[in-house]
């Protein structure tokens, strides 16, 4: 793809996704409102186009990308409750021992955005925190509220590696 | 019915953000707090925009706005945690006493033993 055509591309992904925060926002669907939402977005869109990459909205309508993103949400989500009623338990009943400490654990992740969604979606959940990221070694640091074993492996299956299953393999 | 399920969301959420607010101050270092602060506090929200959800109907100008605030929410307090995480570890901010491990700094121990034990290899050849 040549630099002009992957340039619109990313500035038509961005006025999509501007376009669609305008409409959660507005919440109107009139001619004016589309119209000044279309401008807004546009102006939006080349403003912010020249930061970097894009994933388009489009994408979802993938079915394995789809699936993919559900199936995150779906054990983020349920990582995450289970670990906030932890940490809750063990807010209202201090005599409950607390192994807090900083893990280093290994990712199959390399890429920025793959690297950004692990590092997001972990952190959501309450147990553990990235701290800081070694790319060029694979590894995550991350602070954990309840510190698994010593064992890298079992570390991150832990930690990451149920998110990073439903995540593109990238092993460098 | 829906004033019982609004009641039941607000009462979770509230319960969630009561926990986080009590977790600042129970939790013994910087890092478990970040930890209650942000993210216990966005298990408490949460709950909250559902429940404005199921109260205003999900085709309200609240639910668009209340889903907005969702995803800002899941996605900027684990970067906000993670900053202010990563300012604090790399400016020595200790953990507690109490810590079971801290892996990086046992990792940088050994990376300078190993130099150290270079060192004193080289002048040893060279005397």
């Amino acid at each position: 793809m040549s630099g002009l055509s992957a340039a619109l591309l990313r500035t038509f992904a961005l006025a999509c996704w501007a376009m669609a925060v305008w409409l959660l926002l507005t919440w109107t669907v009139t001619a004016e409102q589309l119209v000044v939402g279309a401008i807004v977005s546009a102006a939006v869109a080349v403003f912010l186009a020249p930061l970097g990459p894009v994933a388009g909205p489009w994408r979802l309508l993938d079915p394995r990308v789809a699936r993919r993103t559900a199936a995150l949400a779906f054990v983020a989500g349920r990582r995450a409750v289970a670990a906030n009623l932890r940490l809750a338990r063990r807010i209202w009943a201090p005599s409950r021992p607390l192994r807090s400490g900083m893990v280093i654990v290994p990712t199959t992740q390399r890429s920025p955005l793959g690297l950004t969604v692990v590092g997001l979606v972990s952190s959501l959940i309450v147990d553990n925190q990235l701290v800081d990221v070694d790319r060029s070694r694979g590894r995550l640091l991350y602070h954990a509220v309840d510190v698994p074993p010593r064992d890298p492996d079992q570390a991150r299956e832990r930690i990451n590696g149920p998110l990073e299953a439903h995540l593109r393999q990238e092993r460098g | 019915m829906k004033a019982v399920i609004v009641i039941a969301l607000a009462c979770v959420g509230l319960g969630f953000s009561l926990s986080g607010a009590v977790g600042i101050l129970r939790m013994p270092d910087l890092y478990c707090r970040i930890q209650c602060s942000s993210k216990t506090t966005t298990m408490g929200a949460l709950p909250a925009l559902i429940a404005l959800v199921v109260g205003e109907g999900v085709l309200s100008s609240y639910a668009s706005r209340a889903l907005l605030t969702a995803f800002l929410l899941l996605l900027l307090n684990p970067a906000s945690s993670h900053a202010l995480a990563r300012a604090a570890y790399k400016s020595g901010v200790p953990m507690w006493d109490g810590a079971v491990r801290d892996e990086a700094a046992e990792a940088r121990h050994r990376r300078e033993q190993r130099r150290r034990e270079r060192r004193r290899d080289g002048s040893g050849q060279e005397d």
